[in-house]
């Protein structure tokens, strides 16, 4: 696993990704690799998927904002089920995932 | 330091932007001054449906209506901007048996007043709006109401009226008057009196203390007014679209998300300019809104905000000189349907201020039918 955002090291919670499971998810059409059970928007982020959208107005860049379920702007396509909150769901192995593309 | 416009307009909203454009156009010089920004947070445009509707006025209020919608056909080149407005119609609907003759009475009434508006039924409702509910039984269908998006519009007033040479002056809150011998001479205002011939206050709510100061009396209570929008899917809406009875005014922006209004209530605290949503009234709309259009059951909520918006006790806006100030007009309390109607007022007054005659169309609003002159 590259060297990336994650924590390594937490006074008060065991953050280290030693001992966790690797899993692999898909992310429009490219193979990525992520720790089980770690948030899905983090995923992301660390595997350079930071750009989750664009505003239909400007045309720039939106992505993960709050990281707790109030913005709405980590929202991504998962196994087929629009607009979901990537901040609030945990990754499988073998989940398919993309990325807004609203055509405007 | 005393500044010196012929025509100050107090508040930056869809009615003051939109009055002082018409006035410098008029060749007024014009300073607009606004206590925030244009559209801050809590007023009542930047929590405002967007319906450009004639149709469910009531009957004096469809001239003006109808004067306003031909300002609309031609202001987005007006203004030289994208105002996101759309002429595609709108349709209130019922699924009440006994509220077609209620709804095709007023359709009759406002096909009177020169309306281009017809009662629809099943078969063509359906045709007319794919995605509706297959449980309405009629509708009113205006094809000349539509709807525009208020950020676009109040911005764009807002620029061209710089680009006439209006004055813009934010953060800048009016107190009252200077009023000499029964003649306005300044706004007063927490930065300074500015020097004017004639002022127009509209603030919203916050022109009933404004008017306050200098002793007139507007009835305005204040509701706060929530609205949401959906997440973006493929259009599918053009129309406007309400259900009799039922608070919604629905309509989908060209970016796809789908806009909830239908003046269901927050909480308002104007006197520091603050709402807070009611998850109560959210979920009533998100109701209404799935038994109205029934694909939407699966489409998220991104956002829910609040305006706070004047209400007059007759629901009719108070526009008209005030007493006993003369150089003073009062412009607020839209009670709702202000926006539609915004650049009509706004037109109406600068023809006001040039001529000196009051507009025929806007005699039904003067506060003297408050009894409070």
């Amino acid at each position: 696993m590259k060297d990336d955002l994650r924590l390594k090291t937490h006074p008060l919670f065991d953050v280290s990704p030693d001992g966790c499971n690797r899993v692999t998810i898909t992310v429009e059409g490219q193979a990525v690799e992520a720790l089980e059970g770690e948030l899905l928007a983090a995923a992301l982020w660390v595997n350079g998927f930071i750009a989750l959208g664009r505003n239909p107005a400007d045309g720039s860049h939106r992505g993960m904002y709050c990281g707790v379920g109030h913005c709405y702007e980590c929202r991504v396509t998962v196994d087929g089920a629009e607009d979901l909150r990537s901040c609030l769901i945990r990754v499988r192995d073998g989940m398919q995932v993309s990325l807004q593309k609203f055509a405007t | 330091m005393m500044q010196s416009s012929d025509v100050i307009v107090i508040g930056a909203g869809i009615v003051g932007s939109a009055t002082a454009y018409y006035l410098a156009k008029a060749g007024f010089k014009v300073t607009l001054i606004d206590r925030r920004t244009p559209l801050a947070g809590g007023s009542a445009t930047q929590a405002c449906a967007g319906g450009v509707r004639q149709q469910g006025r009531v009957p004096a209020e469809i001239p003006l209506a109808r004067y306003a919608i031909k300002l609309w056909t031609g202001l987005e080149a007006e203004l030289d901007a994208d105002l996101e407005y759309r002429q595609d119609g709108m349709t209130v609907v019922t699924d009440d048996e006994k509220q077609i003759p209620v709804l095709s009475g007023r359709v009759k009434r406002e096909q009177a007043l020169g309306l281009d508006i017809r009662l629809v039924h099943n078969a063509e409702l359906q045709r007319l709006i794919p995605g509706l509910t297959g449980t309405m039984l009629a509708g009113s269908y205006c094809p000349s109401d539509g709807h525009a998006n208020p950020m676009r519009t109040v911005n764009a007033f807002v620029a061209a009226a710089q680009r006439r040479g209006v004055r813009l002056n934010w953060n800048c809150a009016a107190e009252g008057f200077v009023v000499e011998n029964n003649r306005l001479l300044a706004v007063k205002t927490a930065r300074g009196d500015l020097a004017c011939g004639a002022a127009i206050l509209a603030a919203g709510y916050w022109s009933r203390a404004i008017a306050a100061a200098a002793g007139i009396n507007l009835p305005f209570r204040a509701h706060a007014l929530q609205m949401m929008v959906t997440a973006r899917r493929p259009h599918q809406l053009d129309q406007v679209l309400g259900w009799a009875g039922n608070g919604i005014s629905l309509k989908q922006m060209p970016s796809g998300g789908f806009v909830i209004g239908g003046g269901w209530p927050g909480c308002a605290t104007p006197e520091i300019y603050h709402t807070r949503l009611m998850p109560g009234s959210m979920a009533k709309s998100a109701r209404t809104t799935v038994g109205l259009f029934p694909s939407l059951a699966d489409v998220p909520l991104l956002r829910a905000w609040a305006g706070i918006e004047a209400f007059c006790a007759d629901e009719m806006q108070a526009v008209g000189p005030a007493p006993r100030i003369a150089g003073l007009v009062l412009a607020a309390g839209f009670s709702g349907h202000g926006f539609a109607v915004g650049p009509g007022i706004g037109a109406l007054i600068a023809e006001h201020i040039a001529t000196g005659r009051w507009p025929r169309l806007l005699e039904p609003f003067g506060i003297e039918r408050f009894g409070i002159g």
